[in-house]
This record gives structure tokens, C-alpha cells and sequence, in this order.
């Protein structure tokens, strides 16, 4: 039997994070730390000049079955293409601890940078937070995590959408992030 | 799951990824010291790829996954065939079947700018 891995999105505080199983549904980022497939409470506020942000999203693997047998090489990719709409753009990065998302709610999430997500007790990896739609099938973002057991696996994928002036008001248009890993269970 | 593997010996022994009494086996499990073919299988136990294995040639196997939010999208075996050069074991075989629909393609190596045909991280009894 595979193992059963899950994607969750963490939220909360670091103590104590609540991990929501979004394998089977969506989430929104919002102007909020709160997972939600619909909500529309706290929509990032459009600027009228600048960049408004969603709170960053915080994604990690879960091994919740697995018998016999590692699961490792885990990658993480978009279709390549920004199917967001208008002044909308997103970055993604890796993060081996977790950071709970801050910002002014119903506004703008803090700007994901290293400085900020390790500041609230996170630690996110060095290098360029890069634009999400530059990791591909073909050029991932590789993401460190190796386990045999059930449990949390590897690193965070940590993902925040920018808004600026020119974006529309509305749901944006969805997108498909993409976990791919090996598994050598029984 | 649609496949799984059966691993025989040179000795005609062989060890199945599920016995017929429902206990499995792991991959690490397999002796590669001593391994004369590994087969994919369909739930009907008949044999999908085949690949034969000389004295010193190794196996790696990987099931590998993609997943997104709406669930897992693609799985497919990888199986590929190690032999043994000057400075080690080097790649010299790899299909990649696929689960959806059987299909499956090969290559002479690891290609890790391919979607499926990357590299795996090899793990310790590999090495």
C-alpha cells in the first residue's frame, strides 16, 4: 500500500498551529491567517498605489499512513503560467520552520521576506524569494524532507500573493500548486 | 494501485511487494546481491515491465507521486537499472510507467530536467 500523504496548510500560532488537509479542496489567501475555501471577509484591501499582500500561506507535507519504506524527493511546481488576473502576482519559498502569517486583517498581510517571516519565529531559507509561476514540472522548487514515519515531512512551501493598483476587485482566478514526491513503502 | 512488484532471485526464490496472504513487503527489502528480474505487475498479477538484472547490475524502484490540492493527479513506477562501471554503479536504464493509463517511456539515464525521469535521492541501501 502507498503511503498517504496529505498537503496542509498551517495556521495559528506556532505553539500550537492548526494544520488544515486542503489535499481534496482549495484555500484562499486572504488578508488573514485562516484557511478558507470561499471566505471573502478579510479580502486583501486593493491599494491605490504600492503593493498590498495576502498573509503568506504556509503548505507542508503530512505522512499519515506509510508501511514500510521512506518517502523523499520532494518537489513542488505551478503550470508555469499567472492565471491570477491583472496585478496580481504571488512568490514562493521555502522554510524549514514555521512562521505564522501577520499582517492588518481585511488590509495586507506583512511582505514575505526572510527578515519578516523569521521575526515571527520562523526560519525561512536564504536566497531569492522568487515568482511562483518560475517553478515548472521541469524546474522545480526542490523542497528538503526524507521520513519513514507518519508525520509532518520536510520543509514548508511558503507562497503569498502581491496586489497592486491594477488588480480588479473580485476572487482572483485559481491556480494549481503541485507536491511531487517519491515513495518506496510496502 | 494499480501495479505492483515482484522481485526473483537467481535462485528462482522470489519476493512479492504483497504475498498472497496479504503481508507485504518493502522495497528494501529485496536482496540486490542476488536479484535476476524485477516485474511490474497488474492487479491481476500478470507482469507489466519486466527487467532482468546481471551479477552485479542493481535495481532502483520508485513510486512516484503528484499531488495538488483536488488530489493526486499522477503516479508514476519508476524503475531503473544500475551497472557497475570504473568509479562505481552508473545509470544505464529507466522506464517510467504510469498508472492512469499504463503508458510508459525509457531512457538511457536519469534526465532531472524531465518531469517524471529526474533522479531520485538514492537511500542507504542503494548506496
Amino acid at each position: 500500500m502507498a503511503a498517504t500523504v496529505t498537503i496542509r496548510r498551517w495556521t495559528g500560532s506556532s505553539g500550537a498551529p492548526t494544520k488544515t488537509n486542503i489535499t481534496s479542496i482549495n484555500t484562499r489567501a486572504n488578508a488573514e491567517d485562516a484557511h478558507s475555501t470561499a471566505g471573502t471577509t478579510n479580502s486583501i484591501l486593493i491599494p491605490t498605489s504600492g503593493t498590498n499582500y495576502s498573509y503568506w500561506v504556509n503548505t507542508r507535507l503530512s505522512v499519515d499512513a506509510i508501511s514500510g519504506g521512506t518517502v523523499n524527493n520532494i518537489r513542488w511546481y505551478t503550470d508555469g503560467a499567472n492565471g491570477f488576473g491583472t496585478g496580481v502576482t504571488c512568490k514562493a519559498h521555502t522554510a524549514t520552520a514555521y512562521g505564522q502569517a501577520a499582517g492588518t486583517a481585511g488590509t495586507s498581510g506583512t511582505q514575505m521576506t526572510k527578515t519578516n517571516y523569521d521575526n515571527t519565529g520562523g526560519t525561512m531559507d536564504s536566497g531569492t524569494i522568487a515568482d511562483a509561476f518560475t517553478y515548472t514540472s521541469g524546474s522545480p522548487l526542490s523542497v528538503t524532507g526524507s521520513t519513514t514515519s507518519t508525520g509532518d515531512l520536510g520543509s514548508f512551501v511558503v507562497y503569498q500573493l502581491e496586489i497592486s493598483s491594477s488588480a480588479s476587485s473580485g476572487p482572483t482566478g485559481s491556480e494549481t500548486f503541485t507536491w511531487k514526491y517519491d515513495d518506496t513503502s510496502s | 494501485m494499480r501495479y505492483t512488484w515482484i522481485a526473483t532471485y537467481t535462485d528462482g526464490a522470489q519476493l512479492s511487494q504483497i504475498q498472497s496472504d496479504g503481508s507485504k513487503n518493502s522495497y528494501e527489502n529485496i536482496d540486490q546481491t542476488c536479484l535476476r528480474t524485477f516485474e511490474l505487475c497488474d492487479r491481476d498479477g500478470a507482469p507489466v515491465v519486466r527487467v532482468d538484472f546481471q551479477p552485479g547490475e542493481r535495481l532502483i524502484w520508485r513510486r512516484r507521486v503528484a499531488m495538488s490540492p483536488g488530489g493526486i493527479e499522477e503516479t508514476c513506477h519508476i524503475i531503473g537499472k544500475r551497472r557497475p562501471v570504473d568509479e562505481g554503479l552508473e545509470v544505464s536504464n529507466v522506464i517510467c510507467v504510469f498508472e492512469s493509463d499504463g503508458r510508459a517511456i525509457t531512457a538511457d539515464g536519469f534526465d532531472d530536467a524531465h518531469p517524471w525521469l529526474y533522479a531520485p535521492e538514492l537511500l542507504e541501501h542503494e548506496m
